[in-house]
């Protein structure tokens, strides 16, 4: 549930950008797309789904929704079905997802096409790379998408990330602190459902009284990348 | 794109001497927060851009510490700017935070 606070100096630079040079109704540029969409308020990340499995595997729900229709991801869509057959395309295209987890070090962020890992370097220091892919018979555009979201969101010179990272920083700090012997991660603990080998929670309020979500309508089909 | 990507040619003195005094005038107009006048400094199709590694070739083939537009260029603007924060001067120089942070660790040492 952090980014609307953590992230909130980015989305007002994405907004008050577009604000001031893109005429109403106009798709945002890539790079806004991308600050604009931590912005979205607490109903929408309540109803994003939580999936984990008993070993600790866990994916969570997109937050990219709904499926990209600008001309380069329609490319790629043509390219999987000349590979894969439109069925499977669709059953591939099908899985949404943000982050998912292979335990314990190793997040997949596949819209992107980025791979993390987060090394443990010392009780106080924490190294995470980020890698991204380019995807075999994808067009070349489509890997401008993923560098595009690694240099506006991730790289450490970006106007995300960092504060990101000011937030571990006062969680390590906040962890030095000696008033009380446990960190409470319990977080209205009870709601989830258990079935099988996964376990699934949605949100994580009290109040799951998640609304439609009108910033959605702006996402479709965003525009391309702007790069000079 | 526009982009220029090359080496750097040797230059004559007087043409180092000019490149010199532009980045001494850029780094003070940062100082300064003189963000607009920091932007005047680089043309409508600009693109500002630090490589990730030494010896990177492109921007669009590796992921950069930077690699903007002047429209990302102007959010960093206004993403310093009062009403675009929460809290009021975060991020506008890495320098306080930094200070800030290891004097409350001093203090925790003292205590």
């Amino acid at each position: 549930m952090h980014p609307m606070v953590v992230h909130e100096s980015s989305v007002k630079a994405g907004e008050n950008w577009a604000k001031e040079h893109l005429p109403e109704g106009a798709p945002d540029p890539l790079q806004i797309r991308f600050t604009r969409n931590n912005g979205f308020p607490y109903a929408f990340w309540e109803k994003l789904t939580l999936q984990a499995h008993e070993n600790g595997h866990s994916f969570m729900g997109g937050i990219f929704p709904p499926r990209r229709t600008d001309p380069v991801f329609l490319e790629y869509v043509v390219a999987m079905e000349k590979s894969y057959g439109k069925a499977r395309t669709e059953e591939i295209l099908s899985v949404d997802r943000h982050n998912t987890i292979f335990y314990p070090n190793t997040s997949i962020q596949s819209g992107y096409q980025q791979i993390r890992i987060i090394r443990p370097l010392a009780v106080d220091r924490t190294q995470m790379d980020v890698y991204a892919f380019r995807l075999r018979g994808a067009p070349d555009e489509f890997y401008k998408t993923t560098l595009v979201y690694s240099n506006v969101v991730n790289s450490p010179g970006s106007i995300v990330m960092p504060d990101d990272h000011e937030a571990y920083n006062r969680v390590q700090e906040g962890l030095v602190a000696q008033a009380t012997d446990w960190v409470d991660l319990t977080r209205d603990a009870g709601r989830d459902h258990p079935e099988g080998e996964w376990t699934t929670a949605i949100g994580n309020q009290r109040a799951a009284d998640a609304q439609p979500i009108p910033q959605l309508a702006a996402l479709h089909g965003g525009g391309g990348i702007r790069w000079g | 794109m526009g982009l220029i990507l090359g080496r750097a040619e040797a230059l004559d003195d007087s043409a180092l001497r000019d490149v010199e005094q532009f980045l001494y005038l850029e780094a003070a107009l940062l100082d300064d927060k003189s963000w607009q006048d920091w932007l005047a400094l680089y043309t409508e199709d600009c693109f500002y851009w630090i490589p990730s590694m030494t010896g990177q070739a492109d921007p669009i083939n590796t992921v950069s510490l930077f690699a903007e537009n002047r429209m990302m260029m102007e959010m960093r603007i206004i993403r310093v700017t009062p009403s675009a924060c929460l809290q009021p001067g975060v991020s506008d120089t890495h320098q306080p935070y930094r200070r800030q942070r290891d004097d409350r660790s001093q203090q925790r040492h003292r205590a």
